[in-house]
């Protein structure tokens, strides 16, 4: 075989990958932020007392968890514009951005709306009634005792949450963006693929330190959260 | 004279369990009701629809002049009514993401909107009763059981309410613990405060109570002075609990020394 490997580019080959990570970043906390609301409100929804949005929120976890992020993307990014241009609205000329941005909010949606049912329902129901004992009006028992417990005890979650969300990103490449992964590809593109190992070697390695990072800056958002006392669960 | 605590018709279900089937209670301000009863018999719940925790299907609940009915009210009325009652609970229920003093200081900085270095002074002063001055700045995961109940104390003492709930307050305590809590108790009855006790502690209640309230099947079978309930029973089932619960009690003496 003729092909030669050139492990000393890899680090070279990092910098210029890196040079989209602003937009991995803009993907990343975008549809972090997104999503998180949605999840909020989607959680809300599943442990309230009317029946029918408890239906549609269960229904919506269920469906954006069981629907393939790739496939949603390119339900959104190639179907969606089909059903909306009859009636004037293009999209085809819209950012990119907006596509992957909006797929991986929705996506993601599910995952954070369990994660925030789950961290709310941990809180000991004491905490809430002590609240209230001392006079505390619902919203008050909310902000000061349980959400305070309840964001605790989402942090390793969120984490890993944040760890996945970052990973599909990558998916971005798939409409043509950019992002750390799209630059990878096109680096390998214009050396017509002789550098195929070292380009995709520089862009694991960017994937595992970051991912490294919010793994690292969430244990000790927790470690200082949860100081001088224990998990908030009783 | 005047009621502190007043409750007519009380009556409350869980789907068709009847827990409350209409209790009636009035009680003097400065009085300490002692509710004894079998596990069921509706003590705790009633202690519940007291601060609105639980509110109860039918009847009226009033404290400190304000009269609130179960069924219709609104959330003010609530308020109002958690505002003059403090409670202190069987697992104690202090706020696991705040210290000591500032489980005692939550209610007066957030609810009544205490100037923060005052609301710290006077909370201080308040544990400081219950034997916790070098305690402020530690979290309740860190304490004794007997040492958060006694902060729960002092955190419903500082809201100066009309009338102090005690649910079982001693029932999640290792036995050794159980002393000094009652011990706190016992201190603060005697500042005159209005108070209504649900415990099993026999002896407490006869040291303690300026009056003894039995209850089974979700009603008052019997009240009365300490000695006419717990010495000299008219009815018959608050003689067959008493026995039953003298019983229970070198029962579980038995358990330990094995």
């Amino acid at each position: 075989m003729g092909i030669t490997y050139d492990f000393a580019s890899i680090p070279g080959l990092i910098v210029r990958i890196l040079n989209a990570l602003p937009v991995t970043l803009i993907i990343l906390f975008s549809s972090l932020a997104i999503s998180l609301g949605i999840g909020a409100l989607v959680a809300a929804g599943s442990m309230g007392q009317k029946k029918g949005l408890q239906g549609f929120c269960r229904g919506w976890i269920a469906f954006m968890r069981g629907v393939p992020t790739l496939v949603m993307i390119f339900l959104l990014y190639l179907g969606l514009p089909q059903l909306l241009d009859p009636i004037g609205i293009h999209m085809s000329q819209w950012n990119k951005l907006f596509f992957i941005i909006t797929t991986l909010s929705l996506t993601a949606s599910a995952n954070m709306a369990e994660m925030i049912r789950t961290s709310y329902l941990a809180v000991d129901k004491g905490q809430r009634e002590a609240a209230l004992s001392v006079g505390m009006t619902n919203s008050m028992a909310f902000k000061r005792i349980v959400f305070p417990q309840a964001f605790g005890i989402a942090i390793p979650m969120l984490g890993n949450n944040m760890v996945a969300l970052f990973k599909e990103t990558s998916l971005a490449f798939t409409i043509g963006i950019l992002d750390i992964l799209g630059r990878a590809r096109s680096i390998s593109s214009m050396s017509y693929g002789a550098n195929k190992l070292e380009v995709y070697i520089a862009s694991a390695i960017i994937y595992w330190i970051i991912c490294v990072l919010i793994e690292q800056g969430t244990k000790a958002l927790e470690r200082s959260y949860t100081k001088g006392r224990k998990r908030a669960t009783a | 004279m005047k009621y502190m605590v007043e409750l007519h018709n009380i009556k409350k279900s869980f789907g068709d369990n009847h827990v409350l089937r209409g209790v009636d209670l009035d009680i003097m301000q400065g009085e300490v009701v002692v509710i004894l009863g079998p596990s069921g018999s509706g003590k705790t719940t009633l202690l519940r629809t007291i601060n609105f925790l639980d509110p109860a299907d039918e009847g009226t609940v009033s404290v400190g002049g304000s009269t609130v009915d179960s069924q219709h009210h609104t959330k003010g009325q609530m308020l109002e009514l958690r505002r003059k009652t403090a409670m202190v609970f069987q697992n104690y229920n202090l706020f696991a993401n705040k210290t000591i003093l500032q489980n005692v200081m939550e209610g007066l900085v957030t609810v009544k909107k205490v100037p923060k270095d005052h609301a710290m002074e006077i909370s201080k002063q308040i544990l400081d009763k219950v034997g916790l001055s070098d305690k402020y700045d530690f979290y309740p995961s860190s304490l004794s059981g007997g040492q958060q109940q006694r902060a729960g104390i002092a955190r419903a003492l500082i809201l100066d309410p009309d009338v102090i709930l005690f649910d079982e307050p001693t029932s999640a305590l290792d036995p050794e613990l159980v002393g000094e809590v009652l011990t706190t108790i016992k201190n603060v009855a005697a500042t005159g405060i209005t108070m209504i006790i649900v415990t099993h502690e026999i002896a407490f209640a006869k040291e303690v109570a300026s009056r003894v309230v039995f209850m089974e099947g979700g009603v008052i079978v019997e009240q009365g002075k300490p000695d006419e309930i717990l010495v000299h029973p008219k009815e018959l089932r608050t003689r067959q609990f008493l026995s039953r619960i003298t019983g229970e009690h070198l029962g579980e003496g038995e358990e330990e020394s094995q």
